[in-house]
């Protein structure tokens, strides 16, 4: 009788473990799809500093990012300062005003578009040049704990971001008013 | 059931037709502010009944100051960059110098006469818009370096209700001109700047325009705003009851009764739709004459009092009651 009752004691914890184990992995498996989802940037945490007024449209920002490598947390940079023009908006300076978000509020129909739009190599490289020259060294290289972080200059080409998204429709133009 | 469901489908239609609609399109100008025409020398006098008033000089300031005009540019070629040209105040100003030379010698080919015109509409040939952007700076030189501090501001030519600004920016270098400062400034205003009057249309598109009903009455009518008339079956002031009316017609009844006497109803700001009906029955964009034609309309139907509609622009009309 008591090796009955272990025997169920045992089933009901083992019952017990895998109910709260299953939203768990369930949950992971979320997370895991939002980080590659086009939205991730939008709840990232930016570490970035406008460092002058662009010309002719464009915004020069020092943009810190981390990565395993070197070229890593350049390439990750890079795709921050865009996603920061798109999600966040440009934080004011000695130099320059605060830019708003170009696309503040992210809808999820749009949530494929930007996967594909900030997947390595994607056309959010049409929109930001590095401005130094080689890899970051000296304080903008920090060596850390599984790899680095670094902090690069860069400009992005906000004009021609703002009227790509209006003709893809992503964000409306203000003519679309009349 | 099939009531509920009918109005429901009559619900979502008209919303979807609503989406699908636009709204009538300020015209902005950039004008140089008084603050900087006072300042530098470009204001002009005229003698008003006895008392001297000063007003900018915007044609002799955009003739002699080329850092102004250059200022205007930039902002013109932000605008345009946004695809909402602008009216540029120096073409406005010639056109009108034109127009003023052609009315003054065009006459009929049978009868020698001259083109009618009354006093209002001599009043009316100046430069008009809807929404004004005012653009004033300060400039300081230390040395070689020349700082610029520079302010931009666009307001409601009827409401006067700031649409935009943005905080003074301050950009210097060695040795640059001003044209070069003023136009790192406007860069540096312009995502901010463009944002917000673009939230100002998005807030007029979804609440309504602000929009300033002037309602007046002539010397000789037979009412005025105290007379009493009977609304639903009770007595009210004709001013109460044309109240009634704007709380139906106006964006969820909002507007603001500035001054209110026998002879004035002063809305300021009435929240109209930026969308009505026309005589055709058909859904389109209206103004502010095309808000208050109904009401003169609805005046004449339940009071027989005739009133005459002066359409002053995009955010402005007057109602004069008593007649055409």
């Amino acid at each position: 009788m008591n090796h009955f009752r272990r025997i169920v004691v045992l089933g009901l914890m083992a019952a017990t473990a895998l109910a709260l184990c299953l939203p768990a992995a369930a949950q992971n498996k979320k997370s895991r799809m939002e980080n590659v989802g086009g939205n991730f940037f939008a709840r990232y945490n930016y570490e970035v500093e406008t460092v002058g007024v662009g010309t002719e449209g464009t915004k020069s920002l020092k943009v810190w990012a981390y990565g395993k490598k070197v070229d890593e947390a350049v390439m990750m940079a890079k795709k921050l300062a865009v996603a920061a023009c798109i999600y966040r908006g440009l934080p004011a300076s000695t130099y320059a005003l605060a830019t708003p978000a170009l696309y503040p509020d992210p809808q999820e129909e749009w949530e494929d578009y930007f996967e594909d739009f900030f997947e390595d190599g994607g056309p959010y490289l049409n929109y930001v040049n590095l401005t130094s020259d080689g890899d970051p060294s000296g304080q903008d290289r920090l060596k850390m704990k599984g790899g680095y972080k670094v902090g690069v200059y860069v400009q992005v080409l906000y004009d021609r971001l703002r009227k790509d998204l209006e003709a893809k429709g992503v964000i409306k133009s203000m003519d679309s008013w009349f | 059931m099939k009531k509920h469901i009918l109005a429901l489908m009559a619900l979502l239609i008209s919303l979807s037709l609503g989406a699908q609609m636009k709204m009538k399109k300020p015209t902005i100008m950039v004008v140089p502010a008084d603050v900087w025409c006072n300042e530098n020398g470009y204001m002009t006098s005229y003698d008003d009944m006895g008392t001297t008033r000063w007003v900018p000089d915007y044609k002799v300031a955009l003739q002699s100051n080329s850092e102004i005009r250059s200022a205007i540019a930039s902002i013109g070629n932000i605008m345009a960059d946004y695809s909402f040209p602008l009216k540029n105040l120096e073409a406005e100003l010639r056109r009108l110098q034109k127009e003023e030379a052609e009315l003054s010698v065009t006459t009929s080919k049978d009868s020698f006469a001259m083109l009618a015109e009354s006093p209002v509409d001599r009043l009316r040939r100046t430069a008009q818009c809807d929404i004004l952007i005012d653009i004033s700076y300060r400039k300081i030189l230390y040395g070689p370096t020349s700082q610029i501090v520079f302010n931009i501001t666009a307001i409601d030519a009827y409401s006067s209700m700031e649409v935009a600004a943005c905080p003074p920016v301050q950009t210097e270098a060695v040795d640059a001109p001003i044209e070069i400062l003023l136009d790192r400034a406007v860069q540096d205003v312009k995502a901010t700047f463009a944002t917000k009057i673009e939230e100002y249309f998005k807030d007029t598109y979804n609440k309504g325009r602000n929009a300033r009903i002037l309602l007046k009455r002539w010397e000789d009518a037979f009412v005025d705003f105290e007379s009493e008339v009977t609304y639903s079956g009770k007595e009210a002031e004709l001013g109460e009851v044309i109240q009634v009316w704007m709380n139906d017609h106006c964006v969820d009844g909002q507007y603001n009764l500035v001054n209110a006497t026998g002879n004035t109803l002063d809305f300021n700001p009435a929240r109209i739709p930026v969308r009505g009906t026309n005589l055709a029955g058909k859904e389109v964009p209206i103004d502010a004459a095309g808000f208050v034609r109904p009401l003169a309309k609805w005046l004449k139907n339940e009071y027989g009092i005739e009133s005459k509609v002066l359409p002053k622009g995009l955010g402005e009309a007057w109602l004069v009651i008593g007649g055409k």
